[in-house]
């Protein structure tokens, strides 16, 4: 039988998949991306947006590393906003309305143009090892041979939906789902997790009574996601507010016993950040209302998405749930709203590089880890992407730290944690949060994306001319101001002391209510430079001590992280070590004493223990 | 570059002599700010050498000790140490190791000093294990100061406030993490009431604390005077009428005996200045010179007067040495008539009618103990917890200054005093805040 022979192999075509594919081919392999479907490529299956808190920036990294989320967003938004804005920097979030038909169709286009990439369709139903080789067996009984798979297969894995007592073996939005690959993937002794999430109902625009909601404006004049997008997004779109109100309640009420969430019927594990109506009607009871945001799905397209509404009740009831609703009193339904369970594997099974222990080259990304959401995926993705890449040149892998990024945070906690419901990323699961700014994850990952070779020559000129301008402005603000009678004035107008004597622009930034923007428009000195430079400098001067503390901070973290623990390190062999620590640590099996201080269950005592234990497995199996 | 690590390294209150040491880098340096001998240059100290001279306590108040400098690798550590050995009482160890932390010391951890020594192959491997023994055993002993009834108060206390912090912590992030959410709360004034209640929780922790090393170790009372005033027969009026053991312990200075008393539960350690008499000579000749030694190790003093006399020359040298200090005029001989005058903090006895001894004891109680001592109360049991508790005031006074506008950072505040405490309950990362997030606030899509 004739079999196809690539470098990689990525089975799943949605955000990770895209990510890891488009990764491998632009650093010379051959790669092959197998998906279920081609009309499923990066398809939004949920909520037509991409970003938000936490998720801007990890998409502004995965696009500082040279991924391509955030040039597709750009190419496709239909509305933006800055979330957090007046609630400091390192909280700060791109979020965009995308265009969801738009977005599938730009991503699958730059998948069909790149070079040394081969989108197909096909079912994988068996993996098999031979040798260093993996082959991949497809259902219609093609086989494919490769050196390094990246599993992205999403929520696909045995996957079904269910809407009151209907249920359905298939994937999301009715597409087919993958029966066989979850068997394949326990014969490699893989440990499954079952998880489940939802998605709510879309109704037709036409028949929405807009004069009774809020309508939610895009701001002008943003920035992009990409740092290497040209164009300034536009809004195209609005959104709408509206909310459940005690009617809506009652019905859910009850109906309650019609739940599959609490009729038994649904078994997989839901994310707490992400719950059905239902759910929070119950766990919240005293509240009145909830909001829900109505939601364009694409300018070619009627269809809205009720977010906040994601419920499993039968159709009928969801059809007076949703009329219960201001404005939605007339709302015809185009899709139901359902729930999914789908297989995952459990995380904690993977290095940090996200390589399977033990397994060298099987990679895994995105969904099928546990996590939820696109751009989480999208940051495993490239990751998977980029290490299969680096296995196939036989290099050192790429680990991200907690200290380099939102990825890094992302994938450690997952490996060393694990979850219990999928995971979402936020912005307090970052302790160097200040530093891991989205406006910074160009200087912070563009370097690490040029040596793996995903940065093009214009995007590091883009970073270069960045970093050259942050320096020139820098110089500017040492520049001594007089303190004549316009300067004066922009003291009052902010409440500020006057000056006694002439200040440097350093010095006039250190006043609180004083940013470089109220500077120049008094001065003008900074003309030359773009908001992106002038922001960069006013957040390094005004947060200039609590940066350096953060600094101080991740000094202290990189210590325990250098501390590498050997592969064949005995966690049974010594006494010393508390039983619970030993089992703990040799489950997750960590690379670094820093990852083994973050495992639930081992102490600060276990790693000064551990510390010394090393020392000791070192000398002796010298 | 490892910090540089200090602790007392023999038993604390026991044993005539006491160790404290130091290992890193900057020990000499460290060294050189506090200890001064005419025997050293410290530019030409001779390692393994025995220095005798002064460690400064305060700019005018020293102590006789040996201090010997082991040069890295030979030392125990294998790093650059100094050693200070000084008269073994706990009050006194304990003020030096503070002056060395002052100074740019870090206070060491469970088995640190151990822990260099092995990974800088001072140790061989055959006693790694028990090493590790060392390093369980002292932080189980740090996380269960517990057992100590009062440190177990101490670490519910915190671990409470920790769950505040917690609970503040949760909701910031609710409303950073979830800005598109309808919260009804004002979230920053909240935060700022929340911040404040800790506040208040841990400086009633600390003042407590003042008090903690005269419940560790008694109030020194020093007694001074002309000769003649009634000095000796005071003490024993004093130790007559509570009929107290009488028990000779270590004193502060090495050439005193100390005898106590307990008052209210706390010992009054009376530095017996007649002891000396007896011994040296049978002539009274407390001096300038020896009062002011005596002055200097007390908590409070006992200048004792006769009341039927005029003030001599030395009496009033002896008063102005008193300026600044915490001290009672002890007006003796009352019932002989009074001659002298009437002085702000006094109050007349008769040692010999044993006249108002017990309200001199009171006086003397009061006069130290400024905060009622709640025993129900009473959390701190040693320096290190006041030190990181003092350590959680400096962050919450950054916090409440009003200077920060943006919640990221009073967040990262926050999480750092919630770290802090860590040290005193052993919780050291808080996965909690996202649990509570959840529980708390419906939140999601």
């Amino acid at each position: 039988m004739f079999m196809e022979n690539f470098d990689a192999i990525v089975i799943g075509a949605g955000h990770a998949g895209c990510e890891s594919a488009l990764a491998l081919a632009r650093t010379g392999n051959k790669t092959l991306l197998l998906t279920l479907s081609l009309d499923a490529v990066a398809f939004l299956a949920c909520n037509p947006s991409i970003g938000g808190t936490a998720k801007g920036q990890l998409v502004a990294e995965v696009d500082a590393l040279g991924g391509e989320m955030g040039v597709n967003i750009d190419k496709t938004s239909i509305q933006l906003r800055m979330l957090n804005r007046g609630k400091g920097p390192a909280v700060q979030s791109l979020r965009a309305q995308a265009d969801k038909i738009a977005y599938h169709n730009e991503m699958k286009k730059t998948l069909e143009n790149t070079p040394n990439l081969f989108l197909r369709q096909g079912e994988v139903v068996d993996i098999q090892q031979q040798d260093e080789y993996k082959i991949v067996k497809s259902a219609v009984g093609e086989e494919y041979k490769a050196k390094t798979i990246v599993f992205a297969t999403g929520v696909y894995l045995k996957s079904r939906i269910i809407i009151g007592d209907y249920t359905k073996d298939v994937g999301p939005n009715g597409f087919m789902n993958a029966k066989m690959l979850s068997d394949s993937l326990d014969r490699l002794g893989i440990k499954l997790l079952r998880f489940k999430t939802g998605t709510p109902a879309r109704v037709n625009s036409r028949s929405i009574d807009f004069s009774k909601l809020e309508i939610q404006y895009g701001e002008d004049n943003i920035q992009s996601f990409s740092f290497i997008s040209k164009e300034k997004p536009k809004n195209q779109a609005v959104c709408y507010l509206t909310y459940t109100n005690t009617t809506t309640h009652d019905i859910i009420k009850a109906n309650m016993d019609k739940a599959p969430v609490f009729s038994g019927l649904i078994k997989g594990v839901g994310p707490r950040y992400c719950p059905s109506i239902e759910t929070k009607i119950v766990r919240f009871a005293d509240k009145e209302r909830h909001q829900l945001f109505l939601e364009p799905e694409s300018l070619s397209t009627n269809e809205i998405y009720i977010q906040g509404f994601s419920t499993s009740m039968p159709t009928s009831v969801q059809k007076d749930m949703i009329h219960s609703i201001s404005g939605l009193e007339n709302a015809e339904i185009m899709r139901d709203s359902y729930a999914i369970e789908y297989d995952c594997i459990d995380p904690k099974q993977l290095l940090p590089t996200l390589e399977l222990k033990g397994h060298k080259g099987l990679f895994f990304a995105g969904q099928i880890n546990g996590t939820s959401g696109y751009e989480e995926a999208a940051a495993q993705g490239i990751i998977a992407g980029i290490n299969a890449n680096l296995y196939l040149k036989d290099k050192p892998q790429l680990n991200l730290k907690r200290s380099d990024g939102y990825i890094g945070v992302l994938i450690d906690d997952i490996v060393t944690k694990g979850t219990l419901e999928p995971y979402r990323m936020m912005t307090s699961r970052a302790e160097y949060r200040l530093f891991l700014r989205q406006d910074n994850a160009d200087l912070r990952l563009t370097e690490i994306g040029r040596e793996i070779g995903l940065v093009s020559d214009e995007r590091y000129q883009i970073f270069q001319d960045k970093k050259v301008k942050i320096q020139e402005c820098l110089e500017l603000l040492k520049t001594k101001v007089v303190i004549d009678e316009n300067i004066k004035k922009m003291f009052e107008e902010n409440n500020e002391s006057l000056p006694k004597e002439n200040m440097s622009v350093h010095e006039i930034l250190k006043r609180s209510n004083i940013d470089i923007f109220k500077v120049n428009d008094r001065l003008h000195i900074f003309d030359e430079f773009t908001y992106e430079i002038l922001n960069e400098v006013n957040i390094m001067i005004k947060y200039e001590g609590y940066l350096k503390q953060q600094d101080e901070e991740i000094a202290k973290f990189k210590k325990n992280e250098s501390t590498l623990i050997p592969d064949n390190f005995d966690y049974f062999k010594y006494h010393g070590l508390r039983l619970e620590a030993s089992e703990k640590l040799n489950e997750i099996r960590p690379l670094n004493l820093g990852q083994a201080s973050r495992i639930s269950g081992v102490s600060p005592a276990d790693i000064a223990v551990l510390s010394v234990l090393i020392k000791k497995f070192k000398e002796e199996t010298k | 570059m490892e910090k540089t690590i200090a602790s007392i390294s023999t038993p604390l209150g026991r044993g005539a002599i006491a160790i404290i040491r130091m290992s890193g880098s900057a020990s000499l340096s460290i060294a050189e700010k506090l200890f001064y001998s005419t025997k050293l240059q410290f530019k030409n100290i001779i390692p393994r050498f025995l220095y005798l001279g002064d460690f400064y306590l305060d700019e005018n108040v020293k102590e006789k000790c040996l201090m010997v400098y082991f040069k890295g690798p030979n030392s125990y550590t294998g790093e650059d140490m100094v050693e200070f050995q000084v008269h073994g009482g706990t009050l006194l160890t304990q003020k030096i190791l503070e002056k060395l932390i002052e100074n740019g010391a870090s206070l060491a951890g469970p088995g640190e000093f151990s822990r260099r020594a092995f990974e800088n192959e001072k140790i061989s491997l055959d006693e790694a294990e028990s090493i590790i023994g060392e390093i369980n055993a002292e932080s189980e002993g740090e996380l269960n100061a517990s057992l100590a009834v009062a440190g177990g108060k101490l670490k519910q206390e915190v671990v409470k406030i920790q769950n505040s912090l917690t609970d503040a912590l949760a909701e910031i992030e609710a409303t950073l993490d979830y800005p598109e959410e309808d919260f009804e709360i004002e979230v920053k004034e909240k935060i700022f009431a929340n911040i404040k209640e800790v506040k208040d929780k841990i400086s009633a922790i600390v003042n407590q604390s003042k008090n903690l090393k005269y419940i560790n170790y008694g109030i020194n009372v020093g007694i001074v005077g002309s000769p003649n005033v009634g000095k000796s027969s005071l003490l024993n009026a004093i130790l007559g009428v509570e009929r107290a053991i009488v028990t000779d312990i270590e004193g502060t200075t090495r050439d005193s005996i100390t005898e106590s008393m307990d008052y209210n539960g706390i010992k009054l350690n009376f530095i017996d200045t007649a002891g000396i008499r007896n011994t040296v000579d049978k002539v009274e000749q407390i001096g300038v010179e020896k009062s002011k030694e005596y002055i200097k190790s007390s908590d409070i003093v006992l200048y004792v007067i006769d009341g039927s006399s005029p003030l001599s020359e030395e009496d009033k040298e002896v008063l102005d040495l008193l300026q600044g200090q915490n001290y009672i005029v002890v007006v003796n001989k009352s019932d002989k008539g009074r001659v002298v005058p009437v002085f702000n903090n006094e109050i007349e006895i008769s040692a010999l009618q044993k006249f108002n001894i017990d309200n001199l004891l009171k006086l003397i109680y009061n006069k130290v103990i400024t905060e009622e001592i709640d025993f129900n109360k009473l959390v701190v049991t040693n320096e290190r917890q006041v030190a990181i508790l003092k350590e959680a005031l400096e962050i919450i006074n950054q916090i409440l200054s009003n200077k920060i506008e943006s919640m990221d950072i009073i967040s990262m505040l926050i999480k750092s005093l919630w770290q802090s405490l860590g040290k005193i309950t052993g919780q050291c990362e808080n996965e909690r805040i996202i649990d509570v997030i959840f529980s708390k606030f419906c939140l999601g899509k």
